[in-house]
């Protein structure tokens, strides 16, 4: 393995790990005290254990997305120390205030889980719980916004392989960062949503404590599905953004090769990289244009426009857009059905209804960690795109090999744990 | 403002050490302790360390942040050349934070505890020495100088770079340092009967301190290091190692008093002072290098970069400070006399 696909590989496997625990970590506080608040109005006492109980994933996750954050933020310059020679100064900005973030998180965190008996004001310790949840949203959407950058690279001039005219501010506020956190957001909201929503409601099935986990599974959903219905919205804003911004990612996204005026929207079917051509796909007439310029006639750039050297993997990249949308549009279909079951409630106890939101519960993960892969595989072979290669970032160290199995080991490892204490949480909670 | 972003840095490196070192020690207590004692250690340590467990440790990336920001020609030179030594600083740290967040939070208590303590406890006294040794190499005076960079070969860049006596010496002192500033920190929080054994703990860990920091001027001295001759021919920093060395008479005087707040005031002075003498010793050239001079503030990004990021750590404080404060107040690691 050279040193390149070995730093590749072992960014991704950092990314595709950091991702899951980060989501969970950003979304999981709005949970919690939302069960919090409803147990300072009802009283009731399972919003209370509740409350506790998802304090405790909070916090095992909160560390964990903690720490992986910390390997991260070591690891943009172990592996791609060029990048951040040049990029550091540039996209620091976002950095610096996520950094801040984080500390009032962690901060916020401290008193909430520590308060319970030293904060005398209820109110003031449920507002601790939501300044976890404002400022751990915080540092998502400026650590999307630096990457953002590296999609839409602003607030500088670049001539002659020198950065110069730097303005962190102009980098910070760069074309792709709205669209991107905005879609980002939403999207852990959906996976966080529906995937704990999925695991409470199983319990309930299984009939352990459950009202609890009722709830809980409500609490759950009614945040998924809000995300559920309006990340079509926010997909559409990144697309628009990425045919003007990155057509040959947007290519890419859909195998497109050849430039053409009214371009069919392809779903699905096996890419044949060589041939330059997609089997057993199902077309839609003149879509792909619409949905990129919202004129049916409109011109969509094929790869083919673009230096061969400067296409990203197609195939995988398809395939990774074609998942996500899939699931996408699966959810929000099953985000319905929870609001129409807010209406009928006995729709709640129907055998489909279940056996829908359980399998649906690694679902939402799978199209998030989809999405990155589609931003960054997209994005390829460049790390800022038009500017800098990947290939000429990379570390100068050799074996990297060793350095990505240790991570990778490392990373199975963590998530092999945090698993095994979940399920012990859920074993914990259904023992009266 | 490139003024600000240095004393920031300063600052977090100082934090760092004061309060990420606090935490670290209480793992290197607790390796260090005997089996029946161990338990002694972990639940003292914790009903203090949990709630500013986490805060502690964001001091690491706010130095990382201003690095990467505003020198970013150090922080490549550092990641590329000591790539092994902070890989393994990071290996320790996963394991530390996961084992401790584990062990407090794990739904039942049984046998896998065992586990999470000694995961806890080596990666305690794994990380910090491997901080120790990283912050060792940057003074060694073995890290190789841009310039040099394409005429040396792979084991004299990344290995030699950090491994040498020097800053293997500096990963034991930090250790000890960190034990130090734990064991003095618990003194003051705990009861009566338990008091003399985190005071017995502490006056072991100084004494290690000051043996190990004694064996590093020596190496440095027969090996005739950059370090030894810039610390000798610096006046201030003379006069500051003089004033810390002094300063460990009243800090064992008032170990066994009845303040808890003057010895870790002393300490804190310590190390203050400490990280003054590596700020003051060469200034601007935070970094010694085997084959030439490079100050920190050569290659920097323009103005505008370190006006924003001034700014970013100046709004940063107005939030974290005060929210700091109230965190160790309400837990009660901050009360009056």
């Amino acid at each position: 393995m050279d040193t390149l696909i070995a730093a590749r590989m072992q960014m991704a496997t950092s990314m595709i790990f950091h991702i899951v625990f980060a989501a969970i970590g950003m979304v999981m506080p709005f949970l919690m005290i939302t069960a919090h608040y409803k147990w300072i109005k009802s009283g009731k006492e399972h919003f209370l254990t509740l409350t506790k109980a998802w304090q405790k994933g909070v916090a095992i996750f909160f560390v964990v997305g903690a720490v992986s954050g910390t390997m991260l933020s070591f690891e943009l310059g172990l592996l791609w120390p060029e990048f951040m020679k040049h990029a550091g100064p540039i996209i620091g900005m976002p950095f610096s205030l996520e950094g801040t973030a984080f500390f009032v998180e962690a901060i916020a965190f401290g008193f909430y889980v520590y308060g319970w008996q030293k904060i005398k004001n209820k109110w003031f310790h449920w507002t601790t719980g939501l300044i976890v949840g404002i400022s751990g949203l915080a540092s998502g959407i400026l650590v999307v916004a630096a990457n953002g950058w590296m999609n839409s690279p602003s607030g500088f001039t670049y001539k002659d392989g020198v950065f110069s005219n730097i303005d962190p501010i102009g980098a910070l506020l760069n074309d792709a960062w709205f669209s991107q956190a905005l879609h980002m957001s939403l999207a852990a909201f959906v996976a966080v949503g529906f995937a704990v929503g999925g695991l409470h409601l199983w319990q309930y099935h299984r009939k352990k404590n459950p009202i609890l986990h009722l709830n809980a599974f409500k609490i759950a959903l009614l945040y998924g599905s809000i995300a559920a219905i309006l990340i079509p919205i926010s997909g559409d804003i990144a697309a628009k953004d990425i045919a003007v911004r990155q057509p040959v990612k947007l290519a890419a996204m859909e195998a497109h090769y050849e430039t053409e005026k009214g371009a069919d929207l392809i779903i699905g079917g096996i890419v044949d990289e060589k041939a330059q051509s997609v089997d057993y796909a199902i077309h839609l007439p003149n879509a792909l244009s619409f949905l990129a310029f919202g004129d049916f006639n409109a011109e969509v750039k094929g790869l083919n426009e673009f230096p061969k050297d400067e296409h990203p993997p197609v195939a995988l990249t398809h395939y990774s857009f074609q998942v996500m949308v899939g699931i996408g549009t699966l959810l929000m279909l099953l985000g319905a059905i929870y609001f129409l079951s807010m209406k009928r409630s006995n729709l709640i106890g129907k055998k489909w209804f279940i056996w829908a939101f359980v399998l649906a519960t690694p679902l939402g993960f799978i199209a998030l960690e989809a999405g990155w892969m589609v931003t960054e595989l997209g994005r390829q072979p460049w790390i800022i795109q038009g500017i800098m290669k990947t290939k000429d970032a990379v570390t100068p160290i050799q074996g990297m090999q060793y350095s990505f199995y240790l991570y990778l080991l490392i990373y199975l490892g963590l998530s092999f744990t945090v698993f095994w204490l979940m399920n012990r949480q859920v074993r914990k909670l259904n023992t009266p | 403002m490139l003024i600000i972003v240095l004393a920031f840095l300063f600052l977090s490196i100082l934090f760092y050490v004061m309060f990420g070192g606090a935490d670290f020690g209480v793992g290197i207590l607790e390796f260090f302790s005997k089996s029946k004692n161990k338990e002694i250690t972990k639940t003292t340590s914790y009903g203090i360390i949990g709630p500013i467990w986490e805060a502690n440790h964001i001091w690491l990336i706010i130095c990382i942040v201003i690095l990467w920001i505003g020198f970013p020609q150090y922080y490549n030179l550092i990641v590329t050349q000591l790539h092994f030594p902070i890989t393994l600083i990071l290996v320790g740290i996963i394991g530390r934070g996961t084992a401790f967040v584990f062990r407090h939070y794990d739904a039942f208590t049984d046998n896998s505890q065992i586990l999470y303590d000694r995961i806890f406890q080596i990666s305690s006294v794994f990380a910090p020495f491997f901080i120790g040794l990283t912050a060792g190499a940057v003074l060694s005076g073995e890290m190789i100088h841009p310039d040099k960079i394409s005429s040396s070969d792979f084991a004299t860049l990344y290995i030699y770079s950090w491994l040498n006596p020097f800053a293997i010496l500096s990963g034991f002192f930090i250790v000890s340092i960190f034990a130090l500033i734990s064991a003095l920190f618990l003194v003051g929080e705990t009861k009566i009967d338990i008091q003399t054994y985190f005071i017995r703990k502490a006056k072991r860990a100084n004494i290690l301190a000051v043996l190990f920091g004694v064996l590093l001027f020596i190496e440095a001295y027969l090996n005739g290091r950059q370090f030894i001759y810039l610390f000798l021919d610096n006046q201030l920093t003379l006069i500051v190692f003089f004033t810390v060395t002094a300063l460990l008479f009243p800090l064992w005087k008032t170990l066994t008093g009845p303040s808890k707040i003057i010895p870790r005031l002393i300490l804190g002075i310590q190390l203050f002072l400490m990280v003054f003498i590596y700020a003051a010793l060469a200034f601007p050239n935070l970094i010694l290098f085997k084959n030439g001079e490079l100050s920190i503030l050569e290659n920097t990004p323009p103005d505008t970069v370190f006006v924003s990021l001034g700014f970013s750590l100046l709004i940063a404080s107005v939030f974290v400070l005060p929210g700091l404060y109230h965190l160790y107040k309400t837990f009660g690691l901050i009360e009056k006399e």
